[in-house]
């Protein structure tokens, strides 16, 4: 009987192609969408997820609250961590981290840029699942001069040999290779290539004691069964415990699971995510979905009427009902499952691709998209009974005389059913394009928003490691040529967010800690970079010369100290190697945007410090880029630099780091467009089918004198007043959504009515453009044919 | 076999109720071959489809082979016609994803026949009306005599005591129709039971009893 059934429905489908294909290829775009994203989806909710703890392990962080601002930072000092584990029975264990990215490593002569450093407790491989290949996990760095490395920078500094035993130089210090680890997985939030005991961090001896500098982060590893929440009620006053100042600081805990999605924290990790385009994605994935099953339950409810002769004869050859209810349960769940496989072969065919283009490694085989393909075959299982309901229950019970006899007219059936739904496709699509437009517009915005520095011909040369012995030397010759105006130096590019520092000042409350940013940064370096002065003057040769630290700060640091003028105020400082620092007031800057646009401006510390500069910043004339940059190649070749040379143009560095928000703007429009498409394609199908439908009554209406224009508006007019119903119900939901997604941006456009109405078109014209086409064919066929056929 | 006392048909239009069959009082006994005669919109297609369970009737008694079939519920009739009736339509009513072979199938799976003792049933058959030839054919690619044949075929492949046919040949031209006639001739000869509604006097003369309706009033029967 089964065989009888398949048999029916796959001559059927090969008779109407056409429909077969916008009906099963629709939904499998649809669903090969879905799993796309949800791909990418599930894997973004996987960082961290690895270890084998990771449910207890928690980040300390601090709540830092002031009279107007509030600051949350994710850096805790040096002494929490042992206190946290004698005082609380229920902190299993801690480890304290410090990340250093981007660094020198030297192998006996040859120098190795661009590698991050972490240091860390030697409880590192207990709280955290980072296996070892070689080497012993419990003692690995139990020497103060021991290093584990990973696989990857073994192959790059060892080759094949085995590293154990040899030595390194990093940060000045030599360090033992005792072990190699594997890669940290790409859903780790710690990234690092080598790893160092944490008292070899150069800020230890400066910081090991004090409560006071905010320095390195903390993790801790609570008892099995105790929860988060309790365990931060109890420690939130610890710091204040242990210090005089500290009076409006709380700590806090962070599950690990939320770092990499929730910046609700401050810290200078690399490569944070944001909850927002998961959400985003998530809900675009869902919205495709559903306007494909939407399509496949409307062309199938569409097309069943065809099918009511075949369910009469049928019945008058002798066949239940319950048997005719089978038959069509399973042709509409067979077809959803081979449009499952579809789906699934498209994404194979799709993955490296996307995996490429995401930088993520995506795979259908991670245990979340086991997961996904299991709800998907749920979902195609939905789909298949929703779309066989109507036939099913409507069809089989209609007396088998009325069957036969087509009584029932093809197309009436599920007339409004099929409305709300494409209704429903429309206003989808509607509030996807408004997305769409609001996404580009935000993001266009944040790139144009003036960043209060010149980053046009601007290029950065790295000088961490023997280059910076000749900085002198080339900053001088550097000068001569023509084409370089200005050279300054720095501790980190403008691009890069710093850690923050302690700092006091005369007639500040001594409870109240207030981070700030520091910056270390070479002469002229105002002037170089074009930061505005607003009072006071830029750093120059006679202030290296003087016998006290000087600085500049921001807006945002003279705004948290009240002073009316700052200029000749001393500031003290801890942190990054120094503690009691203290240094004078000697300008004011405009307030610049540094590290991410998403965030506000806070205080800023410019500090003249020749001994932390790893950055060289050479301003070139307009038209003279490459001619600087060759005389900076020669000047390195001749000083017989042996490290190789490293330099990014400003511009670049900038639009790179706008490129993880903009590549999701272009994922994003991608998918807006499939779904469109997919709209597109439910459109023509029920356009055609209306269109094959009315064929009589069109051929009726010409001969009685219709004109085409005429027969055009009476197909196409129902299929605008879904788009217009659809758009008010669409724009209010965009509103809100969009709203909420602005929100977060500390600079954000705002909504127009614009974006709407353009959004509302948009769709209205491709709704048309898809229907007319079906319209126009219908309208312009001969009517006598049409007449002759029926 | 047939009994059918007062059967009354009437359909709903707006408050009052139009009666399409007024009446009908009718014996039929096996073996007979009748002919339902009456003019377009008599009530012949209404009566026959009564008789074969596939329509209700509003009012009266019906027993079928001594079973009450007003009484029955839907699966005890739909078991009973499957049993005992084939059904032949004047617009043959073939499935049209289906082959000959195919469609002559469709009964016996419905029946829960199996596969070998099926296959030689439809074998038989094709035989029998010889559109061995044809079997792989699919509906449209026969004529119209062809496919009524088939349809007849279909009805008959399962033996039943009872053949309805509601103007058999009526979409036929006399030569083909003259083929399925002589063709219930001889099956009623070998004992089926025939009950053919016609308006071609021609057809008629074929029977042994002719029934006519008037306006849904059994006006003769001879
Ligand atoms: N579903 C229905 N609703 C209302 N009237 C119907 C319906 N079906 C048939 N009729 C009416 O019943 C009458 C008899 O129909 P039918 O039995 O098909 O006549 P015949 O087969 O003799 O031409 C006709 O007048 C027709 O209009
Ligand atoms: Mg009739």
């Amino acid at each position: 009987m089964l065989k009888n059934y398949l048999i029916t429905v796959f001559r059927n489908l090969v008779r109407h192609k056409g429909y077969s294909f916008i009906n099963i290829g629709g939904l499998a775009v649809g669903m090969a969408a879905c799993i796309l994203i949800m791909a990418w989806v599930v894997f973004e909710l996987s960082y961290d997820r690895f270890h084998e703890n990771a449910d207890r392990l928690h980040r300390v962080v601090m709540d830092i609250e002031r009279p107007d601002e509030s600051y949350s930072i994710a850096v805790t000092p040096v002494p929490l961590a042992p206190a946290l584990e004698n005082e609380f029975m229920s902190i299993e264990r801690s480890c304290r981290v410090q990340l250093y990215s981007s660094r020198v490593v030297r192998r006996g002569h040859d120098e190795f840029p661009g590698i991050d450093v972490a240091y860390a407790d030697g409880s590192f491989f207990k709280l955290f699942t980072f296996p070892m290949v070689q080497g012993d996990p419990p003692t690995a760095l139990a020497d103060p001069s021991s290093v584990v490395i990973t696989e990857s920078m073994s192959a790059r500094l060892f080759g094949g040999d085995n590293p154990v035993g040899r030595v390194l130089n990093i940060q000045k210090r030599d360090f033992v290779v005792t072990g190699v680890l594997k890669d940290p997985p790409q859903n780790s939030h710690l990234v690092f290539d080598c790893l160092l005991p944490i008292t070899a961090w150069p800020g230890w001896a400066g910081e090991r004691d004090s409560w006071a500098i905010c320095g390195l982060f903390t993790y801790v590893q609570l008892a099995d069964g105790t929860s988060g929440s309790e365990v931060a009620e109890r420690i939130a006053d610890l710091r204040t415990r242990y210090m005089s100042g500290g009076g409006n600081s709380r700590l806090d805990l962070q599950p690990i699971t939320r770092i990499h999605l929730h910046r609700d924290y401050s810290d200078h990790v690399k490569g944070h995510g944001d909850i927002k385009n998961v959400y985003l994605f998530a809900g675009m994935a869902c919205f495709i979905l559903l306007i494909a099953i939407f399509n496949y339950m409307n062309l199938s409810t569409a097309r069943a009427a065809d099918r009511t002769r075949e369910v009469g004869i049928r019945r008058l050859v002798g066949a239940q009902r319950a048997s005719l209810l089978f038959r069509f349960y399973a042709e509409s769940i067979t077809l959803s499952f081979v449009a499952l496989g579809v789906a699934i072969v498209m994404v194979e065919c799709a993955l490296p691709a996307v995996s490429e283009w995401t930088g993520k490694p995506l795979s259908l085989a991670g245990h979340g998209i086991s997961t996904l393909i299991l709800a998907l075959g749920a979902i195609a299982l939905f789909t298949g009974l929703a779309s066989g309901s109507y036939p099913a229950l409507v069809l089989s019970s209609v007396s088998p005389m009325r069957a036969v006899g087509g009584i029932l007219s093809r197309g009436k059936g599920g007339a409004f059913f099929r409305r709300v739904l494409v209704t429903c496709q429309f206003a989808v699509v509607i509030v996807a394009m408004i997305g769409a437009i609001v996404i580009a517009g935000q993001l266009e915005y944040v790139q144009r928003t003036p960043l209060g520095f010149t980053a046009d011909h601007f290029l950065y040369a790295g000088i961490d490691g023997e280059a910076r012995k000749h900085f002198e030397t080339m900053r001088a010759e550097l000068l001569r040529s023509d084409d370089i105006s200005g050279v300054t130096a720095g501790s980190m590019p403008m691009t890069a967010a710093a850690s923050t520092i302690r700092w006091d000042w005369e007639g500040k409350n001594p409870d109240d800690y207030v981070p700030v940013h520091p910056m270390f940064v070479d002469y002229q370096y105002a002037e170089v970079l074009g930061l505005e002065i607003l009072r006071g003057r830029d750093f120059t040769e006679r202030d290296g010369a003087g016998s006290e630290d000087v600085m500049l700060v921001n807006e945002a640091a003279v705004k948290v100290m009240g002073f009316q003028d700052p200029i000749g105020k001393r500031v003290t400082y801890s942190g990054h190697g120094a503690s009691g620092r203290d240094g004078r007031i000697i300008g004011v800057v405009k307030d610049f945007h540094y590290g991410s646009l998403h965030s506000q401006i806070s205080p800023t510390l410019l500090m003249l410090n020749r001994d932390a500069m790893r950055y060289l910043g050479i301003r070139t004339s307009p038209d003279g880029e490459e001619r600087a940059l060759a005389a900076l190649k020669t000047t390195w070749r001749r000083l017989g630099i042996e490290t190789s040379l490293t330099y990014v143009f400003m511009d670049d560095m900038l639009a790179s780091s706008y490129y993880s928000d903009e590549r999701l703007g272009v994922i994003y429009r991608l998918f807006v467009v499939v779904a469109t498409f997919v709209l597109c394609l439910g459109l023509f199908g029920m356009g055609s089918y209306s269109a094959e439908c009315r064929r009589k009554e069109i051929s009726i209406r010409k001969v009685l004198g219709a004109t085409v224009s005429g027969i055009v508006q009476l197909l196409s007019r129902e299929f605008l007043i879904l788009a217009a119903i659809a758009n008010a119900v669409a724009w209010p939901i965009a509103y809100y959504a969009m709203n909420r997604w602005l929100q977060d941006f500390a600079y954000r456009i705002e909504l127009g009515i614009g974006t709407f109405v353009l959004a509302g078109l948009a769709a209205m014209l491709i709704a048309l453009l898809t229907v007319s086409y079906q319209a126009i064919r219908a309208a312009w066929a001969n009517p006598v044919e049409a007449l002759k056929y029926e | 076999m047939i009994e059918l006392r007062n059967i009354a048909k009437y359909y709903r239009t707006g408050s009052v109720n139009t009666y399409v069959l007024r009446r009908i009082t009718l014996d039929i006994r096996e073996g007979e071959f009748i002919s339902i005669m009456g003019p377009s919109g008599a009530g012949k297609s209404t009566l026959l489809n009564i008789v074969g369970m596939l329509d209700d009737a509003s009012e009266g008694e019906y027993s079928f082979l001594g079973e009450p079939v007003h009484q029955l519920n839907e699966k005890k009739r739909a078991s009973l016609y499957k049993e005992h009736m084939g059904f032949i339509f004047q617009s043959y009513h073939l499935i049209d994803e289906l082959t000959v072979y195919e469609n002559l199938e469709t009964p016996l799976l419905y029946k829960k026949i199996k596969g070998s003792q099926r296959k030689s049933m439809v074998c038989d058959t094709l035989d029998r009306f010889q559109i061995v030839g044809k079997k792989d054919l699919f509906p449209n690619q026969l004529s119209g005599g062809q496919q009524q044949l088939v349809g007849v075929a279909r009805a008959l492949i399962a033996n039943p005591k009872l053949l309805l046919a509601d103007e058999p040949t009526g979409n036929l031209h006399s030569a083909q129709g003259k083929e399925i006639m002589d063709l219930f001739k001889k099956l009623n000869e070998e004992g089926t039971t025939i009950i053919q509604a016609t308006h071609s006097e021609t057809n008629s003369a074929y029977s042994r009893r002719i029934i006519r309706l008037h306006d849904g009033w059994l006006e003769s029967d001879e």
